[in-house]
């Protein structure tokens, strides 16, 4: 699979990538979750 | 539509088709046409990723489904993100190292023959049908709106998506749809700008917001386990991840194009680029229909939008029980536009009881007006048993229409042949690969040159755009095959989607044990399908789980037994 020490633009590695990408889902669902509550 | 308008859509069609044949013509080499060339750089797989998942019925369904039950649907994408970090870690390594053009190659490498060409049959059957899908749905939404010819309104976006993915293969499909995709943000950017500026003067865009949040149409986020509901958070995250997976990462619509250019890097961040846009894409269209809907607050909308099935109707047996209907609906209108002017001063008191009883004012007419529109639903089924009661995708394009000015529906209608085309594009693009490399090549001439190769992808790719558009100059003769062919598709993704699991988790297992164990799971949840009412996106979980334990017990029984005798 990915090698854990190949060099990638940005994020260092795939696995960073790849947790910025989770980070970014759990960002975008709380902004989602706070839409939906602070309007109610 | 003006004159401008139609400048506007043809010029935009146009320079994109033109553009894509001029950049590929000269190109004639197999391996180009089939996997695209070093110019496919991530940005453009990110954006050519996007614009095949984005069909012309995203832009014309999302926002009326948003108008109509708020933005739920959003939940359904919950699952992709993870689904392409999947496809990035296990997936992508797998097929470049193997270097395969279609992913059902794997399955042959990986498992046997019969495996090869059962997952590439079930892609070429549920993909070559709905291509022509593709092209009908919006074809005859605009074409009952604008009065225009269903088959010539088919047949032009049809002929150029076919003139521009045979002439020039994989390369000129991804250049195209990262200009459709430009075209596509523009124009849903102006849209929505175009709505908030014709918002009434005494309404701000956080009133605005509000008011979507008081009548429930900011219900983005739904933590209920209820497995009966279509989309809460859990389907969306677990349901949707499965769906997603075996979309992003069996489906050769989309594997060509993430695969094209051949950098394993680029593949990557093209994927990872949509992982952490789509949720956003998709808020910004739905909350596009929300904020349609809070307009239609203030100005009154058609009593159904599908105008010319309703004209039809009111001029028949029903037209007094319509003509009442209507009345009612203009009473129950003037009643919730004076309660909204309540609930907008409200809102500027800031006071929770005043807010809570002016709210309470609107949804009263609100619920009145729902109820209206059921009966009138009910009134045109009865005038026609066969009329579409289901008005939603029309909401968004009848705004358009009625209330943005000239050159901006120009560019709106040319949004939404752009998806058509880029959807369309590459389906035929990754339908005529796997016919030639899947079918074509290993059955029926094996050792052939790659300019036989090149002639026979670029007729096949021509002769699946001919099976697309003639199904949808037929297709509304053929109501119950599309929504049948929609339902397949979505249920038979799990399936495929375990039989790479286990070809990539399961090593023990061999091909005959996961060819019966897919046949078997697809009966099950055929089976499913047909006697619960659970919701669509689980299929896909459960078929994917069906195959995978099935086909690791049948090899170790069955399998194994005849091994060993």
């Amino acid at each position: 699979m990915s090698k854990p020490n190949e060099s990638v633009p940005l994020f260092g590695s795939w696995r960073r990538a790849y947790l910025a990408v989770a980070i970014a889902f759990v960002c975008e669902v709380a902004f989602f979750y706070f839409i939906s509550r602070f309007f109610l | 539509m003006s004159g401008l308008d139609y400048a506007v859509l043809f010029g935009t069609l146009l320079v994109i088709a033109i553009y894509g044949w001029w950049k590929t013509h000269s190109d004639h080499d197999l391996g180009h046409y089939l996997q695209g060339d070093s110019s496919i750089r991530w940005g453009t797989i990110g954006l050519s990723v996007m614009a095949t998942q984005a069909s012309a019925i995203t832009f014309l369904s999302t926002p009326g489904q948003a108008y109509e039950s708020g933005m739920g649907f959003l939940q359904n994408y919950f699952g992709l993100p993870f689904a392409l970090i999947v496809v990035c870690a296990v997936f992508i390594p797998i097929y470049h190292r193997l270097k395969v053009v279609t992913a059902y190659e794997y399955l042959g490498q990986r498992f046997d023959q019969k495996t090869r060409l059962l997952g590439a049959f079930l892609f070429l059957l549920q993909r070559g049908l709905a291509a022509g899908i593709t092209l009908y749905a919006p074809a005859i939404i605009l074409s009952t709106l604008l009065g225009w010819n269903l088959r010539l309104t088919i047949l032009l976006a049809g002929l150029f998506v076919v003139l521009y993915t045979t002439s020039g293969g994989t390369t000129a499909v991804s250049h195209t749809q990262k200009w459709q995709m430009a075209v596509i943000l523009a124009g849903m950017g102006v849209a929505f700008g175009m709505i908030l500026h014709r918002l009434p003067a005494d309404c701000s865009f956080l009133q605005a917001v509000s008011v979507a949040g008081k009548m429930g149409k900011l219900n983005a986020v739904d933590f209920s386990f209820d497995f009966h509901r279509r989309y809460t958070f859990w389907s969306g995250l677990l349901g949707g991840f499965f769906l997603a997976l075996s979309y992003f990462g069996t489906d050769q619509s989309q594997v060509q194009r993430y695969l094209a250019g051949g950098s394993l890097a680029g593949s990557r961040f093209g994927l990872l680029f949509n992982a952490v846009l789509k949720l956003p894409m998709q808020f910004f269209i739905l909350f596009t229909g929300v904020m349609v809907f809070i307009f239609f607050q203030f100005e009154k909308p058609p009593i159904f939008f599908n105008g010319p099935a309703y004209q039809r109707a009111a001029q028949g047996e029903q037209a007094g029980k319509l003509a009442t209907l209507q009345a009612r609906y203009d009473h129950a209108f003037a009643q919730k536009a004076v309660a909204m002017r309540g609930l907008t001063t409200a809102l500027e008191s800031r006071s929770a009881p005043t807010i809570n009883s002016a709210t309470n004012a609107v949804l009263r007419p609100q619920g009145e007006i729902e109820a209206i529109r059921g009966e009138v639903k009910e009134t045109l089924k009865e005038a026609d048993p066969k009329a579409q009661t289901n008005d939603a995708d029309y909401v968004f394009i009848s705004f358009v229409l009625n209330y943005l000015p000239h050159g901006v529906i120009g560019l709106l209608i040319a949004v939404i042949f752009c998806a058509a085309m880029s959807s369309s594009a590459s389906e035929l693009n990754a339908l005529g690969s796997t016919t030639v490399v899947d079918f074509y090549r290993p059955l029926l001439h094996p050792n052939a040159n790659d300019g036989h190769y090149l002639f026979a992808s670029k007729l096949l790719t021509a002769a699946w755009g001919g099976v697309a558009i003639s199904f949808a100059l037929f297709a509304n003769l053929l109501e119950n095959l599309i929504q049948a062919i929609n339902i397949l598709g979505s249920i038979f993704y799990g399936s495929i989607l375990g039989i790479f699991l286990v070809a990539f988790f399961l090593r023990f297992v061999r091909g005959s044990a996961v060819f019966i164990a897919a046949l078997t799971s697809q009966a099950l949840v055929l089976i499913l399908f047909y006697t619960t009412n659970i919701g669509y996106l689980w299929y896909s979980a459960l078929g994917c789980v069906a195959v995978f334990t099935l086909s690791a017990l049948l090899e170790k029984t069955l399998f194994r037994t005849r091994a060993v005798a």
